[in-house]
């Protein structure tokens, strides 16, 4: 009975942690069943806590998230023009993206990493001017973020080579715009990578946090036969303050733990 | 209780006019920020926001406060949610270290736990030893799996399974010695 007993709360636990697998539901169940004296959500409320303390002092939601929410909600509120009008810092000219594009781009970064790939000429291009995207491929521009530099709480580092021979010829840079917690990196002569063999791992470290454990920012590859690459950043975590971009070369699907024996390139925030 | 000691999930409860919109103001933040932080980027926050939003509208009938906090609650929510969209995708727990000295581990999370001082999870967690702590704080906060932990800190998966389950279980002893007015206020 008490094997039953430590199982069902490892199952508990698991479920409330990070979730059980099929089988293991069922196991659960039918333990619970068993165990009728056992609380079946005391350590979801446990974790809980511990989610709503770490999450104290969080960022009100912007308006068109707001409205969406009133309007799900039993008798709820209707969505009108004025509750889901763009934000006011949306920049003269652009047409104001629908929030969903607004999150599109990082669904393309999340695979393989959004591309956008030119080809031919020097790189003449101002680094100080926003990341527009570009493409002579069937890529949508429109799958990116746009990212201005000019927009305050942005940051522009130029990448550097690093110790490994994959950033030997590297150049470009990465806007970071800390506001809307979204970025872009731009990549020339970065070497192109298989897949299968080997991916890019993009890593933020920020002021705000300890130095040991940077953000993950995901994982990208480099094709063959282009010139340039842009690749939209998938931040793990938020960033607060990054100091640092680095570029790791790691095995496909990236790794929990970077051993940083292969840094392809960096590029440092300069104050 | 005095009405106006009640919470928006209370409130909520008992189909209190404008108690949705108290709601969302109250736990929009908390929902959107447990998205961001365990939910890998590639999805829509704001959709899975209101998924749990939809999910709180429904059990909010079923709020304890002698059991646990709102915030605590909608969390247990919202995780619930997250759990279920990220095993749908299939995909990698979000990762934070780039540290490869597992012998630095007695110094970890001490910047994490800084973040929740003002709450009663941290008087908590002093009770846990500091290896259990640190565990439940990589897998609670950072998002690293049962496994990831085991291969980021060089410690066999089974003892970090027992060692979360134990430090949780010391945990819950503890809200319940505290009582319901630690938990459900």
């Amino acid at each position: 009975m008490n094997d039953e007993r430590s199982e069902l709360d490892a199952l508990l636990v698991r479920r409330a942690t990070e979730g059980l697998r099929p089988d293991e539901t069922d196991r659960l169940e039918r333990l619970l069943a068993r165990h009728p004296e056992v609380d079946p959500d005391w350590a979801d409320r446990v974790v809980g806590e511990l989610d709503a303390d770490w999450s104290a002092g969080a960022p009100a939601v912007d308006d068109l998230l707001r409205a969406r929410l009133l309007a799900s909600a039993p008798g709820g509120e209707p969505m009108t023009r004025a509750s889901h009008s763009p934000g006011p810092d949306v920049p003269a000219g652009h047409r104001p993206p629908a929030a969903w594009t607004r999150w599109m781009g990082w669904a393309v970064a999340a695979g393989l990493g959004a591309l956008l790939l030119t080809s031919g000429g020097p790189d003449t291009a101002d680094p100080r001017t926003a990341l527009e995207p570009t493409s002579t491929d069937a890529s949508d521009p429109a799958m990116l973020p746009v990212v201005d530099p000019a927009r305050p709480g942005t940051v522009v580092a130029s990448w550097t080579p690093g110790s490994d021979a994959t950033g030997a010829d590297v150049s470009g840079e990465v806007v970071w715009d800390a506001l809307r917690q979204i970025g872009l990196m731009r990549f020339r002569g970065l070497a192109a990578n298989a897949p299968d063999e080997f991916q890019y791992q993009l890593w933020i470290f920020d002021r705000e946090r300890d130095e040991r454990y940077p953000v993950d920012g995901g994982v990208f590859d480099m094709p063959a036969g282009v010139d340039e690459v842009q690749v939209a950043i998938a931040a793990r975590l938020p960033v607060g303050e990054p100091t640092l971009f680095a570029v790791t070369v790691e095995r496909p699907g990236g790794v929990v733990v970077s051993d940083r024996s292969r840094i392809a390139t960096l590029a440092e925030v300069l104050e | 209780m005095d009405p106006g000691d009640e919470s928006p999930l209370q409130r909520l409860a008992r189909d209190e006019p404008k108690a949705a919109r108290a709601c969302v103001d109250a736990y929009a933040p908390l929902v959107r920020a447990l998205v961001e932080r365990l939910l890998h980027a590639d999805v829509d926050a704001d959709d899975v926001v209101q998924e749990v939003f939809i999910d709180l509208w429904k059990g909010a009938h079923r709020f304890d406060p002698s059991k646990a906090s709102d915030r605590g609650f909608v969390a247990m929510i919202a995780r619930r949610r997250i759990i279920d969209r990220r095993r749908k995708q299939d995909r990698r727990i979000p990762t934070v270290a780039m540290s490869n000295d597992r012998d630095r581990a007695s110094q970890d999370h001490v910047h994490t736990l800084g973040r929740v001082e003002a709450g009663p999870s941290l008087e908590a967690l002093q009770v846990v030893p500091e290896d259990r702590r640190r565990w439940i704080m990589m897998s609670v906060v950072e998002g690293y799996s049962h496994s990831d932990i085991a291969r980021a800190t060089g410690t066999p998966l089974g003892t970090v399974k027992s060692g979360i389950r134990r430090g949780l279980i010391e945990m819950r002893r503890w809200f319940e010695r505290k009582g319901s007015q630690e938990v459900g206020s």
